[in-house]
């Protein structure tokens, strides 16, 4: 009895821990500078094409990720298939800061050709919880 | 044997088995000249099981079989081989009832040559590919099997040659049709003692070598005999390494084995990790030393891999595996539409045809059907 009390207790520490990976980023980036975060904007931004200057392509965050984030996406170049990014549809999601920011930085850079500000972070967080 | 002109009479000299299973050797050897190609390695194995099987039986009715087909019926010396030979040069040759002396030897040297070309064969393809026997062999080793397979193929189309010029050569200088003897049994004789094969004992053998033969192909086609099966059972087989490689590289693409290119292509991938085919992967240096240390801890799981991993310019770090030359030799067969979709997304997804492409093996029993 006194196991399966510890391992719901566990399991319990474990999801709020994940749960905690949004907040703790929105707090950080709060913490940066950033305002109130709006999943409206993080939305729009999602589907805003950019120009890469190298390449002269278009880009957009759907490109890769699908314009619906309960569904899965494909790598522009590779064509891997890329899980869904919304917590509802892939629990994994959303749940471990470092990954979460290393993925900001590369994806920011390849589609914008910048890094996205803590405001812009936090919207999309906003957004892609809200899903 | 002799030249005594007296009566000419056109027996049965070789016997059934003898003519089945020459024409089966025959077929055989065609058969696994066509098949080379990685992605029929099961009817060439087939046919290599099946000419073993000829090999043997034809061995054995080299003793038992009837007169023509014994070995002492053509137990020739190599000088009588060459004087057959001086004497045919000179325009004076003998009429023999069964093989001629230097016929007798080309018989020799096709049983031995095609025993070392099936035997080999097994040796290599248990390397390269782990199919057919327990034999297990390093790559560099199997590549010196596949190399000592393909000469003496070679050697043994030249020995082929040679016996067909042999024959046409003695069709025209005795008149008669040495091919069609093959086919029909019958050849012409000058010998007034000459006793026909007895036919009871030639079906028997027919027999047997047919039986033998089916169970030859049964044992190639089957796989009966191969150690893959467990691999074959198993549609996802093992990754390439569960560690930084896996986590690092997956997220874009397949997690390419690193016995897949040279370490120093893989250094200079890490090294140029910015523009990584048009990304920068913004990885820090623990992360590349992790990537590094794990890719030159992996071993080539395959002889495919490890050809792959050898197929680089000493001097050359390529960074697109599709760019080595062993890669364009194997996957030259393919139409463009092959890299398209929906096929696939290019030449750098190689799990698109390959369903072991995770584990870097490549085996050609886990090709997806090729695209028309």
């Amino acid at each position: 009895m006194k196991a399966v009390i510890g391992l719901v207790f566990f399991a319990f520490v474990i999801s709020q821990a994940k749960a905690d990976a949004v907040s703790d980023l929105l707090g950080h980036y709060k913490s940066q500078g950033a305002a109130q975060f709006s999943p409206a904007t993080g939305k729009a931004m999602w589907t805003k094409a950019f120009i890469d200057p190298k390449t002269g392509e278009k880009r957009d965050c759907s490109l890769c990720h699908s314009e619906n984030l309960k569904r899965q996406g494909k790598h522009a170049v590779t064509g891997k298939i890329i899980e869904p990014l919304a917590p509802s549809a892939n629990p994994k999601r959303l749940t471990n800061v470092e990954h979460i920011e290393k993925w900001f930085l590369r994806n920011c850079k390849w589609t914008f050709n910048r890094e996205c500000s803590p405001q812009e972070k936090g919207d999309f967080l906003m957004m892609m919880r809200a899903q | 044997m002799g030249s005594s002109r007296t009566t000419q009479t056109k027996p049965r000299v070789w016997d059934l088995p003898v003519r089945v299973m020459h024409w089966s050797l025959v077929s055989c050897v065609l058969i696994a000249w066509l098949t080379h190609d990685a992605r029929l390695i099961d009817l060439h194995a087939a046919a290599g099981y099946c000419a073993l099987a000829l090999l043997m039986m034809r061995v054995i009715w080299g003793f038992v079989g009837t007169k023509h087909a014994r070995f002492a019926d053509f137990a020739y010396t190599p000088r009588a081989a060459l004087n057959y030979l001086v004497e045919a040069l000179r325009g004076t040759t003998r009429h023999f009832t069964g093989h001629n002396p230097a016929g007798s030897w080309s018989v020799y040297a096709l049983l031995l040559v095609m025993a070392a070309v099936t035997l080999s064969g097994v040796v290599a393809m248990a390397g390269m590919y782990s199919l057919g026997s327990p034999i297990r062999l390093s790559p560099a080793d199997a590549e010196t099997a596949r190399e000592i397979h393909l000469w003496i193929a070679w050697g043994l189309l030249a020995l082929i040659c040679v016996h067909v010029a042999g024959a046409i050569w003695g069709s025209f200088v005795h008149r008669e049709n040495l091919v069609a003897a093959m086919f029909s049994g019958r050849k012409t004789v000058y010998e007034q003692d000459h006793a026909e094969a007895p036919r009871r004992v030639g079906m028997a053998g027919a027999v047997v070598a047919v039986v033998v033969l089916i169970a030859a192909s049964w044992v190639g086609l089957s796989g009966w005999l191969d150690g893959y099966q467990k691999h074959q059972a198993n549609a996802a087989p093992d990754k390439v390494t569960v560690g930084a490689w896996e986590h690092e590289c997956s997220s874009c693409h397949l997690a390419y084995s690193p016995a897949l290119l040279p370490m120093r292509s893989w250094r200079r991938m890490l090294h140029e990790q910015d523009a990584h085919f048009g990304e920068d992967l913004f990885l820090p240096e623990v992360k590349m030393r992790e990537l590094l240390a794990e890719a030159d801890s992996v071993a080539a799981p395959s002889w495919a891999a490890w050809k792959l991993g050898q197929a680089a310019a000493p001097d050359a770090s390529p960074q697109r595996i599709s760019e080595l030359g062993f890669w364009r030799e194997v996957h030259s067969k393919l139409p463009e539409t092959a890299y398209q979709a929906p096929i696939s997304a290019g030449r750098h997804e190689c799990e698109a045809c390959h369903r072991d492409g995770h584990s870097g093996i490549f085996h050609p029993r886990m090709i997806y059907n090729p695209p028309r």
